[in-house]
């Protein structure tokens, strides 16, 4: 009696795995659409998510609030002081920048440096192992996201939305291996790829690498994304150069940067809700 | 018969729906060094241990599949590994006092290890990061001494439950 249980239980085992096999080949490589199996699964877990992340941030603000009152009052002065400051500093910018506009248009340039549109979100979840850095956001396919759109995060790039459901969207940060950006060095105007390593992400850096041999590097640089990207459209920064390597072997520089984006604390995010190029 | 069967269902439900919940949220707070716990691996094991190798193939092919569905490149790879790390401690089902904590937390550490080196092995590896070195010591040892901490206080909880579920069932079924 065991021995026939235990082989029919081997029997499923083998069919369950062959089934999955073959579920993994069929959805190899085209995982930006999705079934709508999954998406009535999110329609369950999604709201829990959301209101168990936006419980948790409550929490942690009402504990760090009674915590920090004493030195909230300080800050507030201090702030206070430093508003007046930017204040007077906004007008000075004011004034440069419409003095830029009228040079912009002069020189055609309107249509590269043309404001993205933006849309808001929350991110509510994050990838449960520590191998990737995926993270999903509240909102999907409802506020006309698409994949491939643009993640950033206040200063700087964040990443890129791989998979959009009905009410949330993944996004795969530039921090994770699998990624890799078209960049471009602002001083030396050289071309290079900004990659993710995981090896590097405890450091929270990033690898920069074919650059050419003769691009004369300082630490300090600013690293944007190039106008070559498929993806990401000119112009957004990433981070800046913070070591370089030395290999007088190779033909082509690696280096490493610090991305602007506190990859570690992410709350808001934007999307820029176009995409670059259609394909 | 039908009545203890819900039950049973109703609770593994929520487990897996808490699961989903805790793992992609609450334990991104308690990361360690940006390391996470996978609690995951620690309601399979525990499933395959408390309840035999079918209940803990089942439980780990759905968790794997929401996982699959929620975080994966393809479907099916998490509940594949998931499948077997229930499966393969089944097999431990009723060989051990299930009081003792010495074999559920010698079984998590070892399919923390086996499902780690396999995501490495199949997503790392083959993309040519050859660093196994560098990723043992920065990701794998790590998760699985973080895995079994967390596993020493949640195996417990998950023996409770189940006590009471099991302790449900039987009474139920000698009333009939």
């Amino acid at each position: 009696m065991s021995r026939r249980r235990r082989l029919t239980s081997q029997k499923i085992m083998t069919g369950i795995s062959v089934l999955f096999l073959f579920l993994m080949i069929l959805t190899w490589e085209t995982r930006t659409e999705i079934t709508p199996i999954e998406k009535s699964v999110a329609y369950v877990v999604i709201p829990v998510q959301k209101g168990v992340t936006y419980f948790g941030d409550w929490l942690v603000g009402s504990v760090n609030f009674i915590k920090n009152i004493n030195e909230l009052e300080q800050l507030n002065q201090l702030l206070s002081e430093e508003v007046h400051q930017l204040i007077y500093e906004n007008k000075i910018l004011e004034q440069s920048k419409s003095e830029l506009e009228r040079l912009r248009t002069l020189y055609e340039l309107d249509q590269r440096y043309a404001d993205y549109p933006k849309t808001g979100s929350r991110v509510i979840s994050k990838d449960p192992g520590n191998w990737y850095h995926v993270f999903a956001i509240d909102k999907g396919e409802s506020a006309g996201f698409k994949p491939d759109m643009v993640v950033m995060s206040g200063a700087g790039l964040l990443g890129k939305i791989i998979e959009v459901g009905p009410n949330y969207s993944k996004v795969r940060s530039i921090i994770d291996d699998k990624s890799s950006v078209s960049a471009f060095i602002v001083r030396t105007e050289d071309l290079c790829i900004v990659k993710g390593d995981l090896t590097l992400y405890n450091d929270g850096l990033l690898r920069v690498e074919y650059i050419g041999e003769d691009v004369n590097l300082i630490i300090g640089d600013e690293v944007t994304t190039s106008h070559l990207g498929e993806v990401y459209p000119p112009g957004i920064l990433i981070g800046h150069i913070v070591e370089i390597e030395n290999n007088p072997n190779r033909l082509t520089q690696v280096a490493y940067l610090k991305p602007v984006v506190d990859f570690k604390h992410m709350e808001e995010v934007l999307v820029i809700n176009r995409l670059w190029r259609n394909q | 018969m039908r009545k203890v069967q819900f039950a049973r269902f109703f609770v593994i439900g929520l487990i897996i729906l808490i699961n989903l919940i805790l793992q992609p949220i609450v334990f991104q707070e308690i990361a360690f060094n940006g390391i996470v716990p996978n609690i995951f691996v620690i309601t399979i094991v525990s499933f395959g241990l408390l309840r035999g190798r079918a209940e803990g193939a089942v439980v780990g092919v759905i968790i794997g599949l929401l996982h699959d569905i929620f975080y994966g490149d393809v479907i099916g790879f998490y509940a594949l590994i998931y499948m077997y790390i229930g499966y393969a401690t089944g097999f431990f089902y009723r060989t051990f006092y299930r009081e003792s904590l010495l074999v559920p937390i010698a079984m998590i550490g070892i399919a923390d290890f086996f499902q780690n080196f396999i995501v490495y092995f199949f997503t790392f590896l083959f993309r040519g990061q050859l660093k196994l070195n560098q990723y043992f010591t920065m990701i794998i040892i790590p998760e699985l001494i973080y895995s079994v901490f967390v596993g020493f206080i949640l195996y417990r909880i998950y023996y409770f439950i189940n006590l009471y579920v099991e302790k449900n069932e039987w009474l139920k079924e000698n009333e009939d």
